[in-house]
């Protein structure tokens, strides 16, 4: 049997040749199975990988076109802020502008008012060529004009030496009665004869006595008097603007008023008066 | 034609001429000028008026009494009065306000305060 198989060995050989070769072919068809298996994974695998990069490059363009929007915005922002910043500077400008003019108006408010009190108070001085007359207006513009409330007129009177101011008029204070000042003496003469207006400050005390303001009233050269303050009205508290004007006025045109009406006096009227004229 | 008509009582003429002047400047308003309170109540009594203002010492007859005759008088006793004054202490002002002045000045005046209260109470 032996040598038997030892003769016929070659059917042996086949039988083992053929059941490597199937073993071989299953074992090369299962790896290919695997292999397949393993392929298709890493495909399926890959395909994840492709749609999520697919998402994610999605994703990223939508961020791109935000950042691009954001971008658009930052300029538009920076556009309106330079915008406003022009719109400021011309609401500014228009605010200082309008603040100007307002300020102009006041001014012109202020001085028409000053203009006025003017006006009034020399069309009403020279309105009338009675003594008493001149007195009364002068008597109105100190109190109702300047606010003040005591006050006298002193007029010039030639002396054997020095010439002396002597009241003719006085309005609540009767102190002055019968008083005479001395040219160049005190703050009255001193007025009179310097031809300056001396305006003190209200707030500060002094004697009932003592002038708040001299008005030298001058005609030409001449002083003719002086006008003299010596209190005001409670709701007065300071000199303004428009006073200092108002004295002004007072100093030029009530010497006239006075001599005027004084002189008219005496000669009879507006007729005598007239006949003057027909002397020229 | 004017729309509003202001009296303006005041003995002085000074002071009627300033207020006239400054009461010029609000447009549709004339002016109709009194010399003391009698004479107010007569230029009262010939037309219709939209605004008082008066002084108050002034001969004959007072602002005081004159704003008391306006507040009894049928057809201006709602009229605004406006009273301009040298008397500037505060009893003065509470008692003409009692007796019911709607508005109280004092003197010296500044226009631009005059119109300003003008147009107040005229509701300009």
């Amino acid at each position: 049997m032996t040598e038997d198989n030892k003769q016929d060995g070659k059917p042996e050989d086949l039988l083992n040749l053929t059941a490597k070769r199937e073993e071989f072919l299953d074992n090369f068809f299962k790896r290919g199975a695997h292999f397949t298996a393993e392929l298709l994974g890493e495909i399926d695998s890959l395909r994840k990988k492709v749609s999520n990069l697919s998402e994610e490059n999605a994703n990223l363009q939508i961020h791109l076109a935000s950042d691009d929007a954001i971008k658009d915005l930052l300029v538009k922002i920076e556009k309106l802020e330079e915008d406003k910043h022009k719109l400021r500077t011309r609401m500014k400008d228009a605010d200082d502008e309008n603040r100007n003019y307002i300020d102009r108006y006041t001014v012109v408010e202020a001085e028409l008012d000053a203009m006025a009190n003017l006006y009034v108070a020399s069309f009403q001085l020279h309105s009338t060529l009675a003594p008493e007359g001149v007195l009364s207006v002068l008597d109105q513009m100190l109190m109702q004009f300047v606010g003040a409330a005591s006050f006298a007129i002193f007029l010039r009177q030639p002396g054997d030496g020095e010439d002396q101011l002597i009241p003719v008029h006085a309005f609540h204070c009767n102190n002055v009665q019968g008083t005479t000042v001395l040219w160049n003496e005190g703050l009255i003469g001193e007025s009179a004869a310097t031809q300056i207006n001396y305006v003190g400050d209200p707030s500060i005390r002094r004697e009932d006595d003592q002038p708040l303001a001299c008005i030298p009233m001058v005609l030409g050269n001449e002083t003719v008097g002086v006008i003299v303050i010596y209190g005001l009205l409670e709701q007065k508290e300071k000199f303004v603007e428009i006073d200092f004007e108002l004295f002004k006025l007072l100093a030029l045109h009530s010497a006239s008023a006075i001599i005027g009406a004084g002189l008219f006096s005496q000669t009879g009227g507006i007729a005598a008066s007239l006949n003057e004229y027909k002397r020229l | 034609m004017a729309e509003y008509t202001c009296l303006v009582v005041e003995d002085s003429p000074m002071m009627r001429q300033l207020i006239t002047f400054a009461l010029s400047r609000i447009k549709n308003l004339s002016v109709v000028e009194a010399d003391d309170g009698v004479d107010g109540l007569k230029k009262l009594a010939q037309g219709r008026f939209d605004i008082v203002i008066t002084d108050i010492n002034m001969p004959i007859m007072d602002g005081l009494k004159l704003v008391k005759r306006i507040r009894s008088d049928a057809i201006h006793k709602d009229v605004p009065i406006m009273i301009i004054t040298t008397e500037g202490a505060e009893e003065d002002r509470q008692r003409a306000l009692q007796l019911g002045a709607n508005s109280y000045i004092t003197k010296p005046i500044q226009a631009p305060q005059v119109i300003s209260k003008v147009k107040e109470l005229l509701k300009m």
